[in-house]
């Protein structure tokens, strides 16, 4: 019978352990980030870790024997977490998790590869609590390919010169391939343009390249997408 | 480069490739695994894990989301009106009326009515003349009939003039005087309204708070017989009674993951005989707590009576009682109808 209360004491060694962790590690940074939400001003009060970490009652009943959301399948890991307050309610809209819409591939319940491929909500460091700018290089920190082979729009080009040679700027033109929107330094002319433009994580009009509008019409040989921007 | 990206992941690890300065807590969670191991070893030595109770309510029909011109996107709540079910279809903007077979019937939307121009709205109630809903995404109540024609348009003002932002209404009930009871989940109170739009009372102290009178996102709300209010305070992890004039009475449950606890309460519903129902979307679960918060159990395995069954929700939300049922409408998985016991 000593056993429920070894679990609680081991319960509480947990809890005081995470926290002495955050002292060190990044953690702390969560504290006035827009994922402080936590109510601390009474006995009962909840704290900013626990809104997502959600104190555990070892003596209580669970109602699942495993989790409601199983890994690996697509629901699971810590996106039903994110969803319970991305879904409308804590926060407004929830495109984010629109099943309807193409969203970039990700394998649940692989650390490293779900969400936290690109966010961590503890870290406010970089807008929506991405792991890198979102700035213009966004998609490469990850999809960066030899200029020649990979993107269409060649966006890795090694010519620093924003002008191309080829003659195959005409955004309006069906073939656009050897186009090149960034430097070597991956800027683009201006510094306007940002993969974002074209593309989205989230939200995308089809799987193939996750672009934000069709690059290809049936019906016309210009492209919308290029269109939406340039006419 | 993408190979090698993946290669270089599974070499150094996801944590070590973003985070190197957590690499030091890795011997801090190798050892907090030890110990969650050893609590659930120790917890499992006990006999079967699972032991909540199952509340007796009885599936009488479930009527799945639909894709396509009818199809239903991250549907957030129901109203019972005239025999017939008005489904917030919150992703498409619009409202699905459904008939008691589950097919819709007829769409209402902006073609409906032009004033009918839904923005994100997340709650939806009815009395018995009209459909109330709360358009979110434009700080709105809609009154509208059920044929879709926009009676009136109630625009809700900010509160205090330092508020951030206007209201933004995400649970609602009218109650027998034709008052509005509104939560703000951007000014953490609840707002009640006259029939035309002025503000009457307000709860909470307008900012994230807990104790008696605070909210830290308030969201579902019902009415019981006597016109006592039930406010869901998700991030406090509660259902909160208030007398009708607004006065705590009580609370149902707390932040947790287990029996008569909450990890993200949605929305509450009463029943005639006053047993409260609060859905959990996190938990993927219905609790069910008699009128003074004794918990009575939960609603939400396929299978009632095997402690392994599978969810039969995945994220619940609205919650509606009438006429002995409930109905429970979840953002992926539709709208679940349940024959509670003892009510006809
Ligand atoms: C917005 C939600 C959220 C909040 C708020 C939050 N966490 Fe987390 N935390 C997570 C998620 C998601 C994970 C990853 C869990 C997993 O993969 O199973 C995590 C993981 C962790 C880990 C494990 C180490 C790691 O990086 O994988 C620690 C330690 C931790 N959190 C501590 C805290 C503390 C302390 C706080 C409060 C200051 C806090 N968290 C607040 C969501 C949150
Ligand atoms: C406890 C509620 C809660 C949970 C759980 C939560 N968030 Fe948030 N999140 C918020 C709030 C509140 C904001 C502030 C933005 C707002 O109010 O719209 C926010 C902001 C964000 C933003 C910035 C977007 C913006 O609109 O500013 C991102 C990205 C984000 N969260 C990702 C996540 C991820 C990924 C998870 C899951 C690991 C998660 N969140 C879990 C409450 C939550
Ligand atoms: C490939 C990188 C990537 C992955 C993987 C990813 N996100 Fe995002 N996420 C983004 C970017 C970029 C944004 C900024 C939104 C924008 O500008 O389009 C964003 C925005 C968000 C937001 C804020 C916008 C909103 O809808 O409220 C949330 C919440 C969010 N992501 C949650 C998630 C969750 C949950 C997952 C896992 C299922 C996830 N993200 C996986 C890159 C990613
Ligand atoms: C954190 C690294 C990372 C970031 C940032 C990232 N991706 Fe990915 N992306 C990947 C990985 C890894 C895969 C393969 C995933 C899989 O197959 O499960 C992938 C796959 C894809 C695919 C599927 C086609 C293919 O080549 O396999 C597309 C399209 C894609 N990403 C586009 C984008 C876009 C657009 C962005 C910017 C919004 C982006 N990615 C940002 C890592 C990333
Ligand atoms: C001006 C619009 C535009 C911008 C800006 C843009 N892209 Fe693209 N991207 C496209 C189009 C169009 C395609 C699809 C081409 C096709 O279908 O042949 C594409 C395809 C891709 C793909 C998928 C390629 C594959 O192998 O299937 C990736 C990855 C990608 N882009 C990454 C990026 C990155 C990284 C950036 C920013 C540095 C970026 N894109 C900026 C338009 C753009
Ligand atoms: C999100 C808006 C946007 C989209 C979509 C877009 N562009 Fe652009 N484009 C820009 C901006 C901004 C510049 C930089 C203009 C400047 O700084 O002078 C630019 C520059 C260019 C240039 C260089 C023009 C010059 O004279 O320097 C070309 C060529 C071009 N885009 C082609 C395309 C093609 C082809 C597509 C479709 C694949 C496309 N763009 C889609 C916004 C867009």
């Amino acid at each position: 019978m000593r056993l429920p209360l070894l679990a609680a004491f081991l319960g509480m060694a947990l809890a005081s352990l995470m926290t002495f962790g955050l002292t060190l590690g990044e953690q702390g940074r969560v504290i006035s980030s827009e994922h402080d939400l936590g109510v601390v001003a009474y006995p009962s009060g909840v704290s900013a870790c626990e809104t997502c970490h959600l104190p555990h009652d070892a003596s209580g009943e669970p109602l699942w024997a495993q989790s409601p959301h199983p890994e690996g399948e697509p629901f699971s890991g810590s996106e039903p977490l994110c969803y319970s307050c991305h879904d409308g309610t804590v926060t407004a809209g929830a495109y984010a998790f629109d099943p309807a819409v193409a969203q970039h591939p990700t394998t649940p319940g692989e650390a490293g590869e779900h969400c936290d491929m690109c966010h961590d909500p503890h870290v406010p460091d970089y807008s929506n609590f991405l792991l890198f700018p979102s700035g213009a290089n966004l998609c490469r920190t990850c999809h960066a390919r030899s200029y020649d082979t990979f993107h269409t729009l060649n966006v890795d080009a090694i010519d620093s010169g924003n002008v191309p040679q080829d003659g195959l700027w005409d955004p309006n033109a069906g073939d656009i391939s050897g186009t090149r929107l960034w430097d070597a330094g991956g800027s683009a002319p201006g510094d306007n343009l940002k993969c974002l433009s074209c593309h989205a994580a989230h939200g995308a009009i089809s799987g193939d390249a996750l672009l934000t509008m069709p690059y290809r019409d049936e019906v016309s040989t210009i492209s919308p997408l290029c269109r939406n921007c340039h006419d | 480069m993408l190979r090698r990206y993946q290669a270089l992941r599974r070499l150094v690890g996801p944590a070590g490739l973003r985070r190197p300065s957590l690499a030091a807590l890795s011997l801090v969670v190798a050892l907090v695994f030890v110990m969650v191991a050893a609590a659930f070893v120790s917890e499992r030595a006990q006999g079967p894990r699972v032991s909540a109770p199952v509340y007796p309510a009885r599936l009488v029909q479930h009527v799945e989301t639909l894709t396509g011109a009818r199809g239903w996107k991250q549907p957030s709540a129901m109203a019972v009106l005239d025999e017939r079910w008005f489904v917030l279809d919150t992703g498409n903007d619009r409202i699905l009326e459904l008939d008691q077979a589950g097919i819709v019937r007829r769409v209402l939307d902006r073609q409906a009515d032009k004033r009918l121009a839904l923005r994100g709205p997340m709650a939806i109630a009815s009395d018995d003349r009209y459909l109330y809903v709360a358009n979110s995404g434009t700080s709105q109540v809609l009154v509208l009939e059920p044929g879709g024609r926009v009676e009136k348009v109630l625009a809700l003002e900010k509160v205090e003039a330092e508020d951030e932002a206007p209201p933004r209404p995400i649970g609602l009930a009218v109650t027998g005087n034709g008052e509005l009871l509104v939560s703000d989940a951007d000014n953490q109170r609840v707002l009640r309204y006259d029939g035309e739009g002025r503000l009457l009372q307000v709860m909470g102290s307008g900012k994230r708070d807990g104790g008696p009178g605070g909210f830290n996102t308030p969201a579902g709300i019902a009415l019981d017989q006597a016109g006592d209010i039930y406010v869901v305070d998700m991030l406090n992890g509660r259902a909160v009674q208030l007398s009708a004039d607004g006065e705590f009475v009580r609370q149902f449950g707390r932040l947790g993951d287990t029996a008569g606890a909450f990890s993200r309460p949605k929305d509450v519903a009463v029943d005639s005989a006053g047993n409260v129902y609060v859905s959990d979307g996190l938990l993927a679960a219905v609790q069910v707590f008699s009128p003074t918060g004794e918990y009575l159990g939960f609603i939400g395995r396929e299978d009632p009576r095997d402690p392994d069954s599978a969810p039969l929700f995945q994220a619940p939300a609205g919650l509606t009682i009438s006429q002995g049922r409930l109905y429970v409408v979840d953002r992926f998985r539709g709208l679940f109808v349940f024959q509670l016991p003892g009510q006809g």
